[in-house]
């Protein structure tokens, strides 16, 4: 359980994606303390996740990575995993009062050394959050070999509490008698970097999704193409095939009223034709086909990359899909309406990959008081003025970094965090009290 | 040093539910019927499914966890480039 000393920080950043991490880095670096606080049991939000990134098809994991690091060992910042904000109230200009949870671990996380014999030792086999689901993890484990910080913890509501995992840890760092901890701090301001949460394709039944078993989401492709991928190769989940006919649903619960997102969801065209790319290095003999409605490739080299991906083969559909069934042997067949014929037609595929959309996070709502944090329209952070002031919040002193506000790629969430950060450092500069 | 046995303290206020207990039994049989159906020989998931009557998408679960925990481990393709072995690890 880290030591929080020092109680009162300059910033509170909550989230710890790659935007909570680029603002922690920027306000530390102007040397002012920094206490970054992440639900998740390690920092990196999804683009740890990722396999590659467009358009550049650099190694998301050797990015993101060095970033991460950064963060950790800079020593203006505090960094709190498996913790929740429970709120934030403003007390005056530049005055806020946090009330943080750090959930126990079951871990000193200052000795345990990541060797995993607690994992070895552990019985208990529960589905990968990490993976999906795809495969198993143990109640006692490390998240992924990447994570940060690369440490255990114990699961405790699937723990068996037989005790393997105490008796086989050389360093006597399991420690049942943990509890949860809350805590009361000060800070001068607060970057909310909450990002996004994933379109529930069970939300459109039709696409089969939960039932078809070769029907997947585009953050479960990303798994199967990340070097921590859950299987030895692309399979199946249905049988462990490997597929040779794989198709793509783009727009999947975004510019779609039915599910009440009528938004445009920005990132999932780009990583679709990213992920098809891909495919066609780790399966030369597969066709992939793109079923779309509108191609949105915006930004810079993103034109560029769409057409590299036509030229290696991909197939690109002008298609809207109605309907997807599974077949006898695990095979799709997936009803659409060819938009530029204007009939309709049935293919087969043998994995399909829905391209969910991007949605908005509203943890946020439940920190600070009613009606002071404001939402748009889609329950994306509200910004105070979309052209001149796009990092302020409803909230005098609160900031937002990264896809808190809307869907957005890497690049912009790097641009969003850089200005977020130099409003807060502004802000905090102007504090003429101590805290 | 002694161990220092954290575990026993926590019975004392946290109940282990039936649901917990009952996956535990289930995954040990499971674990060894997948173990005893590959023995000597080299089976994917159609084959390694039938022969533990269990559909192919729940074999590939454990299967899959099993490779993970360095139990089992991948070999060859078949020859129709579909499907690959496993065999257990040694
Ligand atoms: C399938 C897929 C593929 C993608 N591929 C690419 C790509 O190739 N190139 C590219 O540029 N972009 C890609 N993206 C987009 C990219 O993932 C986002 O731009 C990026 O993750 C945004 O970072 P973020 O920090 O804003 O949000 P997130 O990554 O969502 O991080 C938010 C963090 O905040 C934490 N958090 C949430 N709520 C709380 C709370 N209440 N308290 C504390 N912490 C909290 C989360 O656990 C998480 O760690 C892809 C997205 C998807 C879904
Ligand atoms: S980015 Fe592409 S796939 Fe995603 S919602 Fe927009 S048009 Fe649809």
């Amino acid at each position: 359980m880290p030591n929080i000393e020092k109680k009162s920080f300059d910033a509170l950043v909550v989230g710890g994606g790659i935007a909570g991490v680029e603002s922690a880095i920027n306000i530390a670096n102007n040397g002012l303390k920094v206490l970054l606080v992440e639900k998740d049991l390690t920092i990196g939000g999804k683009m740890i996740m990722l396999s590659k990134v467009f358009p550049t098809l650099d190694c998301s994991a050797c990015i993101t990575t060095p970033k991460i690091s950064e963060v950790d060992r800079h020593p203006n910042v505090t960094i709190m995993t498996n913790t929740e904000v429970l709120h934030i109230d403003k007390q005056d200009k530049h005055y806020f009062k946090a009330q943080i949870k750090e959930k126990a671990r079951y871990v000193d996380v200052s000795n345990c050394t990541g060797c995993q014999l607690c994992e070895d030792a552990c019985p208990v086999v529960v589905p990968d959050q990490y993976q999906y689901g795809m495969v198993g993890r143990k109640a006692a484990y490390i998240p992924f070999n990447i994570a940060s910080p690369r440490v255990a913890s114990i699961d405790i509501e699937n723990c068996s509490l037989c005790g393997a995992c105490e008796k086989a840890c050389p360093t006597q760092c399991i420690d049942f008698t943990q509890e949860d901890k809350e805590y009361e701090i000060v800070v001068k301001s607060v970057v909310i970097a909450t990002g996004f949460n994933l379109f529930d394709p069970l939300k459109i039944p039709r696409y089969s999704y939960g039932s078809a078993k070769n029907v997947i989401t585009s953050m479960e492709m990303e798994r199967h193409l990340a070097p921590t991928r859950p299987y030895n190769h692309v399979l199946r989940p249905g049988d462990g095939k490997m597929p040779d006919n794989i198709a793509y649903v783009l727009c999947t619960g975004s510019r779609d009223m039915t599910v009440g997102n009528p938004i445009c969801s920005q990132i999932c065209c780009m990583y679709s034709i990213k992920q098809a790319q891909l495919l066609m290095g780790a399966l030369p003999m597969a066709d992939v086909t793109i079923y779309y409605i509108n191609i949105r490739s915006f930004g810079k080299g993103f034109e560029e990359f769409y057409e590299q991906a036509k030229g290696m083969g991909i197939n690109f559909v002008k298609g809207k899909i109605g309907q997807i069934d599974e077949l006898e042997n695990g095979d799709l067949k997936v009803r659409y309406e060819d938009i530029n014929q204007g009939k309709l037609v049935e293919s087969k595929h043998d994995l399909v990959v829905l391209s969910v959309g991007a949605m908005a996070n509203e943890d946020p709502k439940t920190m600070f008081k009613a009606d002071t944090w404001k939402q748009d329209e889609f329950a994306f952070a509200q910004q105070k003025d979309l052209f001149y002031t796009p990092s302020l919040s409803s909230i005098d002193g609160v900031f937002l970094a990264g896809t808190t506000s809307g869907p957005m790629d890497i690049p912009d969430t790097i641009l969003s965090s850089g200005a977020a950060s130099m409003e807060a450092i502004r802000y905090i500069k102007q504090a003429k009290v101590e805290i | 040093m002694e161990k220092k046995e954290t575990f026993k303290i926590k019975r004392e206020t946290h109940t282990v539910s039936q649901r917990v207990k009952d996956e535990l039994k289930a995954f040990n049989q499971i674990r060894r019927k997948i173990l005893e159906a590959i023995g000597e020989e080299e089976l994917n998931i159609p084959d390694i499914a039938d022969k533990i009557d269990m559909s192919k998408e729940e074999t590939m679960y454990y299967v899959m966890s099993l490779v993970k925990f360095n139990k089992l481990q991948a070999t060859a393709m078949d020859d129709m480039d579909e499907y690959y072995f496993y065999k257990i690890k040694e």
